[in-house]
This record gives C-alpha cells, sequence and structure tokens, in this order.
C-alpha cells in the first residue's frame, strides 16, 4: 500500500491488523532519540513503541467549565463580575490541564510481532537515522600515541550488558563525563584491556554499576567489588539500579522472569530474590533521555568531596558495595516539557 | 596598559588623532611621529614603570611600543629596536606582554612584532592605498571612509569556539597578527614569521621528578620576580585553585606587598573557603567580591566595548567587577594564575584522552571533531541555529578543523597530551584567555601579569614527561608536588571544582531582561542570524536533550547576547563608545 500524497511504501496496514500504524511507529522513532539528538537501539524503540502518552482533554474540561459559568452567571443575574471572574477561573484551569505533564501508559506489545515489524520497517525505510551500529573492528590507520594508556579516568560505569555500553559511548557520555565505560564481561573489545588497567592509577576513582533488574544484574555491584581483578579493596562500588525497588513506575514493562526460584545472596536480598524470581526488568525500559540524565546526576553528584553524605569514603582503600536509591527512583514517566529537576 | 597605531602610505593626520582617541581610556599621555609616507602614535599612562615614556627617535627610525618587557626595561620601545635588528639572540628570549612597530626609514620597512602568547594585539588593514596598525580594532574602526561589514566566517568559528581564532577578525579586510610572530611590511607585501614555536623535548634528567620539580618550582618563582617593577603593592586575582594560589607564594617570597580579590556567587561559590584558607596561610589581606547578574547589567556594553572583540566566556563579567574593585584599592597591576591548565594538564585533556581511548568505535570520529565539541557551544548544532541566509554565507567544511590540525596531527609533539596542551595554548590560551583578561583589567587602567604564560617557563614544561602533569587522574601535578611545601594539603591535592560563574542563573533571572533585548524576536529578525525557536528554547530555559548540565543553557544564551551585542556596538555603531548600559 502507498501514501496518497507522497507515494511512499508504507511498511504497515493497521486495517489488515498491524499493531501500529507507519505514523505511530515514526512517532516511536522520534521519541527514543528525542527529536533525533540521541543514539538508540531497538530495544529502546521497543519501549518506546510500548509507552502512550494521556494528557487531560483540555477542550471537553473548558466546554464544561465555561457552561457551569454561563449557567451560574444566568443564575446570578445582573452579577457582571461574578461572571467574568467565573470566566476567568476556566480560562486558568484550561491552562493549567493544557500545561500539565502528560502521564503514561503502558501497552506492551508482544515481542516477536513487535521484532517482524522492525524487520519490516528496515525493509521498507531503512535504517532509521541514530541507530547505534557497530564498526567493524580493524587496525586503527594512527597509531596511537604511546603515553595514552598511562593516564586515568576520575569515574568509570561497569554495566551487566554490552548494549547498555554502546548507549553510553555511542552518546558521548564518557567525553562529556571524563567517565570509563566499560561491561562486566570484557566489552569493548579493543580498548577493554588498556581502559582497565588505567582505572588502577587513580586510588580516588569513582565507580557506578549500571545494569537491568536480573539476576545478573543485581549481582554485578557486588562481583565488582570483591573481585580483585576489578575493585576488591581499592574503591567502593556504588550501585545506581536497576534493582526490584527502583521497578514500580515501570509494572506494566516487566517480563516474566526465566528460570525458575532465585537463592538471596552475592549481593541480592530475600525480597529481591522474590521478585526477581517472577520477574525481570530491563534497563532500556527508562526513556533513553532519562537514563542518560539520571546517570550524569548520580555520577557527578557525588564528585564534589572524598567523602560523600552517606559517608562513602574514596582514597583510603576502603571497598564494598553502596546503594544508590535515588537516583533511579523517581517516577520515570516524567516529561521532560516540565521542570525536570536535572540541573 | 598603552597602545599603539599608526599607517604606512598617506593619510590625513587627522586619523592619527582619531585612532589614539578610541583608546582614551589607556593612557593620559600621547605622542605622535609624522615622517614621509609614515605616521605612528602611542598612548600610556605617564608615570609607570618600565612603559616606553613615549616613541623612541633614533635617526630614520621610529619605535611605538606598547606594554612592558619581562624582565622589565626602562623603554620598551627602545629596546625593540636593538631586539628585531638581526644577529644572533634578538629575539630568542624577548618575553613579556607588548605589541610594537618600528618604522626602519632608510630601508622604508614596518616591522610588527606581539609578545609570545598573545597579552597585547595587534591588528592590521590596507585601505585606500595604506597599510594601517593598531593595537585594538576599534582604533581601525576610526579610519573614517573605512568600510565596515561583517566577516561570516568570523561569526561561525566564534560559535563554536566562544571566540575568534586566527588571523581573521569579525570585520571583512581587517586581519590579526598571531602572538609571537614578527611581521615586516615592505614595498606592499606583508612578510609574516614566528619568532617562537613551542615544541615537545622531553629532557631525560626530568624522569628524575625531585629534579623536575626544583627546575619547575625556580622558573615559575622567576616568572613572578620578572613581572615585577618596583611597584610597592599589587594586586592578586586569587581563585582558590592551585595556579593563584601558587602565584600568591611566589609573590609573598619577592617581598612584594600583595592585596587578594576572590569572586563569591553566594550559595554557588564552591572555591570560596579554599581562597580563604590560601590567604591565611600566606598572611594576605583577601577581599571577596559578590558578584551577581544584576551587578553586570548596568555594566554590559560598557564591557562589551572594552573587550574589542566577541568574547563568549561569561568569566568576563566578573573579572571586569574584579578590575574596578582592584582600580578603587588604588592598584595599578593585577596578577592571576592563568595558564596553569593549559601548560601543566588541566582541561581539555581528561575528555580528549576518554575520546581517544574509544575512538571509532561507531562512526569514524576525528580527534579534531572531538576537540571542537570540548568547548560546549555550537559545534554541531548550526543546522538548528543559523538561518539558512546565514548559513549560506558561513563557508565551506573545514575551516574549524584547520586551526587545530597543526597541533592535534603534526609534529611539533609526539605525545598526546602535549598535542593537547599546544591546541589548548595556541587556540584558548592566545586567542581567549590573555586577551581577555588584558582587556577587562586594562578597562580599568590596571596592567595585567599572567606568570604561567612566562616564555621560559612554557618552554621548560614543555621538556616535562607528561605523565608529571597528568599522572593517573591528578592534573597539574608538578605543580601540586611544588606547591605541598607551602600550603595546606586540603587546598593542594583536593579535587578540583573549576571556577563556575552561575550564568544560567544570570541570563534566566536577573539578565533575562537584557537577554530578551538582544536576542528577543524582533533582534533577531533584524540580525538574521539565528533561527527564533531554538533560541527561544534556551531562553526557556530549555536545552537539547542530550545535553544534561544546566550551565550549557547560560554558557549558548551568553555567547549568542555577547555577539549581538558586539556587532550593536562593533557594526551598527562603528566601534565608538556605547551611550548608555543598553540601547
Amino acid at each position: 500500500m502507498r501514501c496518497p500524497a507522497c507515494r511512499g511504501e508504507f511498511a504497515f496496514e493497521p486495517a489488515k491488523g498491524a499493531l501500529l500504524s507507519d505514523t505511530a511507529f515514526q512517532h516511536a522513532v522520534d521519541a527514543v532519540s528525542s527529536g533525533g539528538h540521541l543514539r538508540w537501539g531497538v530495544e529502546h524503540l521497543y519501549y518506546a513503541a510500548c509507552r502512550r502518552w494521556r494528557r487531560g482533554n483540555p477542550v471537553g474540561v473548558a466546554v464544561v467549565l465555561i457552561g457551569l459559568a454561563l449557567i451560574g452567571a444566568f443564575l446570578l443575574r445582573n452579577r457582571a463580575p461574578v461572571f467574568v471572574l467565573a470566566v476567568g477561573v476556566a480560562a486558568a484551569v484550561v491552562w493549567q490541564v493544557r500545561r500539565a505533564r502528560a502521564v503514561p501508559v503502558f501497552a506492551p506489545l508482544p515481542m516477536e510481532r513487535f521484532n517482524e515489524m522492525w524487520a519490516r520497517w528496515l525493509a521498507v525505510h531503512g535504517t532509521p537515522k541514530g541507530v547505534i551500529t557497530r564498526r567493524p573492528q580493524s587496525p586503527k590507520a594512527r597509531e596511537p600515541e604511546p603515553d595514552l594508556p598511562l593516564y586515568s579516568f576520575d569515574r568509570a560505569v561497569i554495566c551487566d550488558r554490552a548494549r547498555t555500553v554502546d548507549l553510553l559511548l555511542a552518546n558521548n557520555f564518557h567525553f562529556e563525563n571524563n567517565c570509563a565505560v566499560l561491561s562486566l564481561g570484557g566489552y569493548p573489545e579493543k580498548p577493554f584491556q588498556t581502559v582497565r588497567a588505567t582505572l588502577k592509577r587513580n586510588p580516588r576513582l569513582h565507580v557506578f554499576a549500571l545494569h537491568d533488574a536480573t539476576v545478573p544484574g543485581c549481582r554485578l555491584a557486588h562481583r565488582l567489588a570483591n573481585d580483585p581483578g576489578w575493585f576488591k579493596d581499592q574503591v567502593p562500588v556504588i550501585d545506581v539500579g536497576l534493582r526490584p525497588s527502583h521497578a514500580a513506575p515501570f509494572r506494566g514493562l516487566f517480563l516474566r522472569a526465566q528460570g525458575g526460584r532465585v537463592p538471596p545472596g552475592e549481593g541480592v536480598t530475600e525480597k529481591e530474590a522474590a521478585w526477581l524470581s517472577q520477574y525481570t526488568l530491563e534497563l532500556a525500559a527508562i526513556r533513553l533521555e532519562q537514563v542518560l540524565k539520571r546517570l550524569s546526576r548520580a555520577i557527578n553528584r557525588r564528585f564534589d568531596e572524598d567523602t560523600s553524605t552517606d559517608g562513602t569514603t574514596w582514597g583510603d582503600g576502603s571497598s564494598g558495595v553502596r546503594e544508590d536509591t535515588e537516583s533511579f527512583s523517581q517516577e520515570a514517566g516524567s516529561s521532560d516539557d516540565g521542570p525536570d529537576g536535572f540541573g | 596598559m598603552s597602545g599603539i597605531c599608526g599607517w604606512v602610505g598617506e593619510a590625513e593626520p587627522a586619523v592619527l588623532e582619531a585612532m589614539l582617541a578610541a583608546i582614551d581610556y589607556r593612557g593620559d599621555r600621547t605622542d605622535t611621529a609624522f615622517a614621509p609616507g609614515v605616521a605612528l602614535g602611542y598612548r600610556w599612562w605617564g608615570g609607570r614603570p618600565g612603559k616606553s615614556p613615549g616613541i623612541h627617535r633614533a635617526g630614520p627610525h621610529l619605535v611605538a611600543c606598547a606594554g612592558t618587557f619581562a624582565p622589565p626595561v626602562p623603554s620598551p620601545a627602545a629596546a625593540l629596536m636593538d631586539r628585531l635588528v638581526p644577529g644572533p639572540g634578538g629575539l630568542d628570549s624577548l618575553d613579556g606582554a607588548f605589541a610594537g612597530a618600528w618604522w626602519d626609514g632608510e630601508r622604508r620597512r614596518l616591522t610588527l612584532v606581539r609578545d609570545p602568547f598573545g597579552v597585547r594585539s595587534l591588528y592590521y588593514v590596507e585601505h585606500g592605498g595604506a597599510f594601517y596598525f593598531a593595537s585594538e580594532l576599534k582604533q581601525l574602526l576610526a579610519i573614517p571612509d573605512l568600510p565596515v561589514q561583517v566577516n561570516p566566517a568570523a561569526l561561525h568559528t566564534y560559535l563554536t569556539f566562544s571566540f575568534v581564532p586566527g588571523e581573521d577578525v569579525p570585520v571583512l579586510g581587517v586581519r590579526r597578527l598571531l602572538p609571537g610572530r614578527v611581521a615586516r611590511w615592505e614595498g606592499g607585501r606583508l612578510r609574516v614569521e614566528p619568532y617562537l614555536t613551542l615544541r615537545e623535548g622531553i629532557d631525560p634528567q626530568f624522569a628524575d621528578r625531585a629534579a623536575a620539580v626544583r627546575h619547575i618550582r625556580s622558573r615559575w618563582r622567576e616568572a613572578v620576580a620578572r613581572r615585577l617593577n618596583g611597584e610597592r603593592e599589587v594586586g592578586l586575582f586569587l581563585s582558590g585553585g592551585i595556579d593563584s594560589s601558587g602565584v600568591a607564594v611566589w609573590l609573598r617570597e619577592a617581598g612584594v606587598g600583595v592585596r587578594a580579590f576572590s569572586l563569591d556567587f553566594g550559595e554557588r561559590s564552591v572555591e570560596k573557603p579554599q581562597a580563604q584558607v590560601v590567604a591565611d596561610r600566606l598572611q594576605l589581606p583577601l577581599t571577596f567580591l559578590r558578584v551577581g547578574g544584576e551587578d553586570l547589567a548596568p555594566v554590559l556594553m560598557d564591557l562589551v566595548w572594552k573587550l574589542d572583540l566577541p568574547f563568549g566566556d561569561a568569566v568576563t563579567g566578573p573579572q571586569y567587577l574584579l578590575g574596578r574593585a582592584a582600580r578603587e584599592a588604588g592598584l595599578s597591576a593585577v596578577f592571576n594564575g592563568e595558564g596553569g591548565d593549559q601548560f601543566f594538564g588541566g582541561w581539555t585533556n581528561k575528555p580528549m584522552i576518554s575520546a581517544e581511548l574509544y575512538a571509532d568505535l561507531y562512526e569514524e570520529d576525528s580527534r579534531e571533531e572531538q576537540y571542537l565539541r570540548s568547548y560546549h557551544r555550537f559545534y554541531g548544532r548550526e543546522e538548528q541555529l543559523y538561518t539558512p541566509e546565514f548559513r549560506a554565507q558561513v563557508g565551506g567544511p573545514g575551516q574549524r578543523r584547520a586551526h587545530l590540525a597543526p597541533y592535534l596531527a603534526g609534529d611539533a609533539a609526539a605525545t598526546f597530551l602535549h598535542r593537547v596542551r599546544l591546541a589548548d595554548i595556541a587556540l584558548k590560551g592566545s586567542q581567549n584567555i590573555l586577551p581577555r583578561a588584558e582587556r577587562m583589567a586594562n578597562a580599568w587602567a590596571l596592567d595585567v601579569r599572567v606568570p604561567l604564560f612566562d616564555r621560559a617557563l612554557a618552554e621548560a614544561s614543555f621538556a616535562l614527561p607528561p605523565q608529571l602533569k597528568l599522572h593517573g587522574a591528578c592534573e597539574k601535578y608538578v605543580l601540586k608536588l611544588i606547591l605541598q611545601r607551602h600550603l595546606p594539603r586540603e587546598v593542594v591535592w583536593r579535587r578540583k571544582f573549576g571556577m563556575s560563574v552561575p550564568v544560567t542563573d544570570w541570563v534566566l533571572g536577573p539578565l533575562a531582561e537584557a537577554v530578551e533585548e538582544l536576542l528577543g524576536p524582533p533582534s533577531l529578525a533584524r540580525r538574521g542570524l539565528f533561527r527564533g525557536e531554538y533560541v527561544e528554547r534556551l531562553r526557556r530555559g530549555r536545552n537539547d536533550p542530550d545535553e544534561t548540565r544546566r550551565r550549557r543553557i547560560g554558557e549558548r544564551l551568553w555567547t549568542l547576547a555577547m555577539l549581538e551585542a558586539w556587532l550593536r556596538v562593533f557594526l551598527d555603531g562603528r566601534g565608538r563608545r556605547p551611550a548608555g548600559a543598553l540601547p
């Protein structure tokens, strides 16, 4: 089927049972990249497509209120100021409703159907701008300067998944935050050894663990803090999430856990183990723009002191895990139209 | 400080008076010299040691030299000619804050020279058959029939860097002599050559940390001593960071009286306690200057006029007010700690190293592009900001990267850190930090002394292995090793905050009205450079979704506002002194 206006081919035909129209899918693409400013992966698009926004209906409310004002004025008769006041109140309420934050409603799409739609979209419309694409690694044309491996970073974010690392690096997070970004499993391969070696050179390194609310994810910080190859007896590890305690605002986006009962331990409490036995929640469920802002805030907030308000100290060889319960706990559906509060 | 001007060719003598009058705040005395086919002018504050007491005349030779040498000489103008005459040595150790012009009446040749790193400036333009030169752009704009048209390519680079780098300036036809250069105008042609080229030359003896510390300590101390001119008392802008604190240490050792000034931004001041600790330890009188956006509104246009070129960093506002405070305290010279980052391993090393270690994972990045991004202005956002008309005028790709390539990819250094240092020194240091500091001080008739931009110290810094500058994640390591004997541990080894002007609060708060006047829809439409929607969004306090730091909003708005203000004063107003606070 083709668009009557431009004759471009459509990917989807809702009339024939497609879950989303091309327009709706395109909206999701625009949303996930925040209007083309961010780099993203297909997993973020999935959750963007699951997320619909609901606003108050200004026209309906206005009609009702103005109607009430008119009725009131008629009943009060000859009280023109009251009528004017009533209209004024109605106008103010309409204005407020229009400004009100949108609330997300989650309508999860079946994953297989979404994957089919994505494949079809690529075939018809090509790869959208901003999709993170890993380059094949080849020997660099230019020899790196000999001093590069000798320095270090102020901070490091260690992730459970390579794709989370991609998300940060492709959006220049490391550049903007003086931050090493690595996955537990050794990604990105080429610079991994060099970067990890540099982390040993800063006794005041600030380390943050960023992960999905899954079993391996919730054990990540514990592993990092107890592995001499990582940060045991070096520096503390701060777990920014996601843990089950962060999950409540995303109730509609939980996935079913596979793999049966999860035992507590290795950094996972009993209560968390119970939740993880039933559900998982991917970091990708949070809007990408929010992830970057919150993470940036989380890693910069602690930076002003060598001892933070929760007693975490750096530079004296103390280690172990601290939890950051704040940065990823706020209601994730906050629109960025209103005061975002992230400085 | 002082200023010079003149021409080779024919022009009315009244033009020289106009060019000198354009910088009337730079001195109470003037001297002029006319000879067939040449004119020289000089303005200065009488009675200040180390300044030329007039134009130097020696037979067929005339020399006008603004500024001072380091170490000081009674008359830089007299000394300059000896230095410029060919022969061994000459310019090899020449240092200071100066800009000079020598007319050789026998050879009929004009020689122009700037100090090594660009504290003082020189601009020139060919017009009506004459070759004009001057210390400030506003002096050239005083030439009555000089066409004054904007140079869009220079605005384009300004919007990326927040200053205009290179030889071009925002007025078409006018050019700038780069620092550390000598230019000769002879037979209608200009030839320019450098007399100072910084190169990495790591000395193996400095693998011994103690030797390196001794060497840099003595150079740094000398750099301060060389910039004292017999004053009983000098001012110091004490930020609380180690650079200005170190300068304070050496000033005390030199035995000169020091009055320190520091900025107070209210609850946003993170470095205030540090400045107090340093002042207490060194027993310096310290004055905190409270600065808010409301203090800047009445002085904004004078600030823009005194800056002479557009500078988009909001630190100039507080610098202007610091200058006023130092002047009111009766001082005639101020020291600062500028240069520590550029020479000894501060910003922008860390982001550049991060980018380099992670390069080429997703697409082909270039080192130059990352460096341009580190300025956090409008690089990469041209489509959003520029109107199509402006976009069409700014020229082709590669202009901005061309400013960087000699340093980031050239052969003056083999280590990554030193390559980035060279870029920072040439761009941020010479084209931004030094000229604006000089102009903000001189707005109040103050000499500015910048010991960390001392030539011998600079050359010594490039003999050090880079790990003495960035040691792991510890910046300016060698400076900290030097100062730990003189200052408390918690001052020397604490984490760096960086002085952060609360510019976003200002432009969205007390300066919102001024910003609306400069960047509101009518002004934008008149000027035709910027898209209203993007600027409106910034003015509402909203930045792009990929920006996580609030201060970017203020930095961007300030950069745009300063440009519009500059255009009003220098393009619309031909560089004349603006009448009021805001037109």
